[in-house]
């Protein structure tokens, strides 16, 4: 599985719990309504323990959030230089 | 002058017909397009059947949309309703239905969602805003016929007592109660505020509030009345205050309005530390209490912004102010300050010592909402007709909300009557949730209380089973239809009895201790 994909796995049986839930790549995640604050603060919380890291407050920027391809870029860069 | 919401635009376009009004990333309306699109709209409602003082709601996340909903509704002489889009269906449906929508205004994301509510009980009938129709029985009109609607005045007298707006909280029995607003207690609340906050043509606002909470007035109703330009902050910049931090900077925001916890985020979060906000002189905050100790940290971080404790139950917008400067002693709690103009305040109930007297607050002002719509009795209950100190007989507003009044005349909160808690801002009626959980086949008896974290409030539910037990996922989800997500229980306690008092009342000091 691809970081993307375990991501897109963790937000629709952890997260949503709604399998249906249309995501992709590049759905945009914080503005559609998709995900509320409290979900999103899940989503960051499953998405450390699952890669064992800690993101930091300066990292929780739009730019590495906003759709799964950019969370799967942050990520690959992120676990690279771990 | 007449109160009426919708002249601010129209002075707004003839004094100032190329300021920007509102603005989100890189999307900005001026004045004269904030008007000529907001008669579009307005135009488009007649069209599709929207009389005088029919409901129109608003479906939709923080969004550029949202303004020219809000005066094409107003324009067309209706009351606008926002609802919340997180809201489980059934309790969007207690909406609609409880003040009669035919037409939501919504964003073809919310697609899903309004097909979700388009049942044979819904008086839904019209959705403006998505591309297919939603279901057999309700139509939809794109944006695309909105714009190419007839930019004229359309042809609706607004007076001051016709209803403005409507907002939704939630209701001891479990279903959503509406306040009503109309043109003149809206108007007040515009005039007034941007008098006390000195707000102008050059100021910038930083909206971060949801339309359907009240906070969301002073960018929707004030800034037009001054000229000014509100910056809508999207969801995605209320989820990441490092992102907002860059914003405020960015924009040049000189006013802030929010809830505490926008502001402690910002504060715990770093963002704005090597930041230039000399621009941002006013910091208001308001729906909960401050814990001191944030906000003196967030006080020391921005020396040129003058801070000010808003305060107001939704019924009557604000009633209530307490600005801070540098030479303000503080001392534990904040304090809610004193009556802001055209405002009388009471207290109720009262027992007094020494100097200080403590009682229900209430308020009789010319920004006091109108009514609960379609509860009679219960707007009936909620007042109280006193003697005002000109020796006139005046109604006020039971706040429930019980105060100090000290020696020196200033007003400190000290509790609530019932058991109403605030959770981010939202007001959450625990026994509400009690009667919901109630209805759950398994569960014989519940006690639901909150008991503070840090500074948060935390819910838990004691509850005595019927069955040998439950699955707590499957509990949640029975609650998520009724309830808002802030509003469910973090913590469930399976217990064999509960305790009550000599009387049979649940014993909820005993719980929450």
């Amino acid at each position: 599985m691809t970081i993307g994909e375990e991501i897109i796995r963790i937000l629709k049986q952890d997260i949503l719990q709604d399998d249906d839930f249309e995501v992709d790549l590049e759905t945009d995640l914080l503005t559609s309504g998709a995900l509320d604050s409290m979900a999103l603060i899940r989503l960051v919380a499953a998405i450390e323990t699952q890669y064992e890291i800690k993101i930091p407050p300066t990292d929780l920027v739009i730019e590495n959030f906003i759709n799964i391809q950019s969370i799967e870029q942050y990520l690959s860069n992120t676990l690279a230089s771990k | 002058m007449s109160r009426i919401l919708t002249h601010n635009v129209l002075r707004s376009a003839e004094n100032h017909p190329d300021r920007i009004a509102f603005k989100q990333l890189d999307q900005a309306i001026t004045y004269t397009q904030l008007r000529d699109q907001s008669y579009q709209l307005a135009n488009t409602l007649i069209q599709a059947g929207i009389k005088k003082g029919d409901r129109v709601g608003i479906f939709m996340n923080r969004s550029f949309e949202s303004a020219v909903s809000v005066y094409g509704i107003l324009f067309a002489g209706a009351a606008y309703v926002p609802i919340d889009t997180n809201l489980p269906p059934s309790r969007v449906l207690d909406v609609v239905n409880d003040c009669n929508i035919k037409i939501i205004i919504s964003k073809q994301q919310f697609k899903k969602k309004i097909a979700g509510i388009c049942t044979e009980q819904s008086s839904l009938v019209t959705v403006v805003g998505l591309d297919d129709d939603p279901s057999d029985q309700v139509k939809s009109l794109g944006w695309k016929t909105v714009r190419d609607a007839d930019t004229q005045a359309p042809d609706r007298k607004i007076a001051e007592e016709d209803i403005a707006y409507i907002i939704y909280t939630s209701g001891t029995t479990g279903k959503p109660k509406g306040i009503v607003h109309t043109h003149s207690s809206g108007y007040s609340y515009a005039k007034l505020s941007a008098e006390l906050y000195d707000l102008t043509y050059t100021d910038i606002l930083g909206n971060h509030s949801h339309l359907h909470y009240d906070i969301s007035t002073m960018g929707y109703l004030t800034m037009p009345y001054v000229g000014g330009c509100t910056i809508i902050i999207p969801e995605a910049h209320t989820k990441f205050p490092v992102s907002l931090g860059q914003m405020i900077e960015q924009e040049g925001m000189t006013v802030w309005y929010s809830v505490p916890l926008a502001l402690i985020q910002l504060l715990t979060s770093q963002a704005l530390v090597d930041k230039d906000m000399t621009a941002l002189r006013w910091v208001l905050f308001g729906g909960e209490i401050f814990a001191i100790k944030y906000f003196k940290q967030l006080f020391e971080l921005l020396p040129n912004a003058v801070f000010s404790n808003v305060y107001g139950p939704a019924e009557v917008n604000q009633c209530t102010y307490f600005h801070f400067d540098q030479d303000t002693q503080l001392g534990d709690a904040i304090p809610l300050g004193q009556a802001w103009p055209e405002t009388l305040l009471d207290l109720i109930d009262t027992s007094s010592s020494d100097d200080e007297v403590v009682g229900e607050l209430v308020v009789a002002s010319s920004t006091r909402m109108q009514g609960y719509w379609n509860k009679k009795s219960l707007t009936k209950e909620k007042s109280v007709t006193l003697l005002n100190p000109n020796g006139i007989t005046d109604t006020y507003y039971k706040t429930g909300d019980i105060v100090k009044r000290t020696s020196i005349g200033e007003l400190i909160f000290i509790g609530r009557k019932d058991r109403q808690i605030k959770i981010r801002g939202y007001r959450v009626e625990l026994n509400a949730i009690e009667t919901i959980l109630l209805s759950h086949q398994a569960i014989k008896e519940a006690a639901v209380y909150a008991i503070k974290e840090g500074d948060i409030n935390q819910i838990y539910a004691n509850i005595v089973l019927d069955s040998d037990s439950i699955d707590e996922v499957l509990l949640n989800k029975y609650l998520a239809q009724s309830l808002p997500t802030y509003a469910i229980p973090q913590n469930y306690r399976i217990v064999q009895s509960i305790p009550r008092t000599g009387a049979g009342k649940v014993n909820y000091k005993l719980l929450s201790k």
